[in-house]
């Protein structure tokens, strides 16, 4: 539900201000608002004047930017930073902790890079390793002497060595040896060995060619094949003790300091969130002045609070809410703990005007039943029942999983109340095996009673969202938009009497009678609506159209079960049979919980919400601790 | 020759309009996908909007189940 908010206007001496500001951050109520979007009266505006930012408060708040900053650039050094300290009342002394942080974030930099230029190294050096590893195969037989040239490949293709052995034969008239291999991973290296005198030409002539040489750290370009493979070893055996020493280094720091710089960056976020709100602040000669949204129940405790801390020296008046502001009031979404999950799915949508519906009640009360009707089978709904109890023990600290979870639960409930209704448990296997006969009709058979089921419902729920929309116009003075709405309203009925009677399901002799409202009403609806009125109408009969979508799924699903359950049946081995007919259903059981979720979640979205909700609604943001 | 007429119009019915849906969709698939690589929270908007062109195929639907069992 929407809370119902209140415009506040907060006033008191100027030496409490910031006291108050504090006060207000600690309960976290009040959303304090520029005084031009609080369309306060002309008398009263003259009186106040915006409370410049003096020079000592802008310099606290230009240090305590530095400080969080100085804490962000320090924890980007440190490994494992929990940043969830308990955060501090009062901090004294903070020009010498700033300078004590500056100094512990030069030595963690220190640290830290010179950290990560021997992981570099180490990783360079693993891969040359690795590389010459490779190699050693092909350069076992070879002698090193002065007069030869050893030249390193990485081949892309290895289509393209029987060409490069042509063309350095021509090149050194034979006087080369080519030889590749291919690693575990697939990467294919060469080694070209030819005469000292031949080598620049060969360079010359990879380079036109496309294959790149392999560039050699300038540690071990001098070295012998022998003597780089010994070089790496040695030079990886020292790296790992003097990297395990530095990162014990800086863990000790974050262990040891950590904490304390984490409480104190959240001390400074806090401060600076109350500084920054003083630019908000109005005040007279002697007064401070504070405009603001708070949710209309906690006016009278703050106003209790703030008489027992001030003894009635700061004081809370509620101002009248304009109809013009009324657009702009921040919107604060509580709901009962049952429809407090579906949250989940009102966050996907922009948030509603404080003068429109909270959309989470709607959803709660219809998804769970649109899902039931669309998936309508017991056997379902009671592995995903089991899977919803799993995943809300288990999960109970992530709210995202713990919210799905319990959602999950209350569309079980109505999947296995459809099912009996349906007569389904795992497709035809509650007939057949347990002789359960549908209550209301079988799904697989009566498509047509299925497909008037699923209109009716829709026809149902888009008629509330036009009635909804026609009061929430009542109720912003819309008078020839709320009669338009009604009138919408009594032509969809008409239309769909009228569809009825051509269908069979009203008698003929109803015809007349539809006709003549429809004539009767169709000049009101237009004058009301405009020319765009009967295109609306279309609309909404497509929208009705759309909630069809229930029972093709439903359908699918109910066959794909049947179809298992064939397949078990035809399999001609028990085993087999339970395996083929297990995986299908397991695979309509995920069918089974995104398509009802994805087409329920869409069929309030698109149909439902646009016949009365208005979105663009203000987040209440209040004035809190981190 | 009717029986084969009336299941030729009713395939024709929600095929194309399945065509039609799967065409849009790849549209809004591959934009959406592109959209949540750059903001990841658009996510379940974007799994809504891809639901919604499945109304042509419904009405594809509706109109064939009207052929099949109307004649």
């Amino acid at each position: 539900m929407i809370t119902r908010m209140a415009k506040v206007e907060v006033a008191g001496p100027q030496n409490l201000l910031d006291k108050t500001l504090t006060f207000f951050q600690e309960e976290g109520v009040l959303q304090i608002e520029d005084c031009s979007r609080c369309h306060i009266g002309t008398i009263k505006r003259a009186k106040i004047t915006p409370a410049y930012t003096d020079k000592e408060v802008l310099s606290e708040k230009l240090f305590l930017e530095k400080l969080v900053k100085e804490i962000g650039r320090l924890f980007s050094y440190l490994p494992g930073i929990s940043d969830n300290g308990a955060g501090f009342d009062r901090v004294t002394g903070v020009e010498k902790i700033a300078a004590k942080l500056e100094k512990d974030a030069a030595l963690c930099k220190e640290l830290f890079e010179k950290k990560q230029r021997l992981e570099n190294e180490q990783a360079e050096l693993e891969h040359y390793r690795y590389l010459f590893e490779a190699l050693r195969s092909v350069t076992g037989t070879l002698k090193e002497t002065p007069d030869l040239d050893f030249i390193g490949l990485t081949i892309k293709d290895p289509g393209v060595i029987d060409s490069l052995r042509m063309i350095l034969s021509e090149i050194t008239e034979n006087n080369f040896e080519l030889k590749a291999v291919t690693t575990d991973d697939g990467k294919c290296f060469g080694l070209i060995v030819t005469l000292a005198g031949f080598s620049e030409k060969v360079r010359k002539s990879l380079h036109q060619q496309e294959v790149p040489e392999l560039a050699f750290p300038q540690s071990i370009r001098e070295l012998s094949f022998a003597d780089k493979i010994g070089h790496i070893t040695f030079r990886l055996s020292t790296l790992a003790p003097e990297l395990d020493s530095l990162q014990q280094k800086l863990q000790a720091f974050a262990d040891k300091r950590g904490g304390y710089y984490a409480s104190l960056r959240k001390w400074a976020e806090n401060r600076l969130s109350v500084l920054k709100v003083t630019a908000s602040v109005y005040e007279t000669d002697m007064c401070f002045v504070l405009y603001g949204w708070m949710p209309e129940e906690s006016v009278d405790v703050e106003r209790q609070k703030l008489e027992e801390l001030y003894g009635g020296r700061v004081v809370i008046n509620e101002l009248d809410i304009l109809e013009k502001e009324l657009d702009s009031v921040p919107v604060l979404l509580r709901n009962p703990a049952y429809f407090r999950p579906f949250e989940l799915f009102t966050r996907f949508i922009p948030l509603p005007l404080y003068t429109s519906y909270d959309p989470t009640l709607f959803i709660g009360i219809f998804f769970p039943v649109f899902f039931g009707m669309i998936l309508g089978d017991a056997g379902y709904g009671l592995i995903i029942l089991l899977v919803g109890v799993l995943l809300y023990k288990k999960f109970k600290s992530r709210r995202i999983i713990h919210d799905a979870s319990l959602i999950l639960m209350v569309c079980s409930a109505y999947a296995i109340l459809f099912g009996l209704l349906f007569g389904e448990i795992f497709g035809d296997i509650g007939h057949t095996a347990l002789g359960l006969e549908p209550l209301l009709f079988d799904r697989r058979t009566a498509i047509l009673p299925f497909i008037y089921f699923a209109l009716t419902v829709g026809t149902m729920h888009i008629l509330l969202g036009v009635l909804l929309g026609a009061v929430n116009a009542l109720k912003t003075k819309s008078g020839k938009l709320a009669v338009h709405r009604l009138l919408n309203l009594f032509m969809i009925v008409s239309i769909l009497a009228l569809v009825a009677s051509f269908l069979g399901l009203l008698p003929e002799a109803s015809r007349r009678p539809v006709l003549i409202v429809i004539a009767f009403l169709a000049p009101f609806f237009l004058f009301t609506g405009g020319f765009l009125a009967p295109l609306e109408l279309i609309k909404s009969i497509g929208n009705i159209i759309s909630y069809a979508r229930m029972m093709a799924i439903g359908l699918t699903s109910v066959y794909l079960a049947y179809v298992a359950n064939k397949i078990a049946g035809m399999a001609g081995n028990i085993a087999v049979g339970i395996i083929a007919a297990g995986l299908l259903h397991l695979f309509n059981l995920i069918l089974g919980v995104f398509s009802p979720t994805i087409h329920s979640i869409r069929l309030h979205f698109v149909e439902f919400f646009s016949k009365f909700l208005t979105q663009g609604g203000r987040a209440f943001e209040p004035l809190k601790k981190e | 020759m009717e029986q084969v007429l009336i299941a030729f119009a009713a395939a024709l019915a929600i095929g194309l309009s399945a065509l039609a849906t799967a065409w849009a969709q790849s549209k809004i698939g591959s934009a959406g996908v592109g959209g949540i690589a750059e903001k990841p929270e658009i996510s379940g908007t974007v799994i809504i909007m891809l639901a919604i062109p499945e109304t042509l195929v419904i009405l594809g639907f509706v109109v064939a189940m009207l052929i099949l069992f109307s004649a």
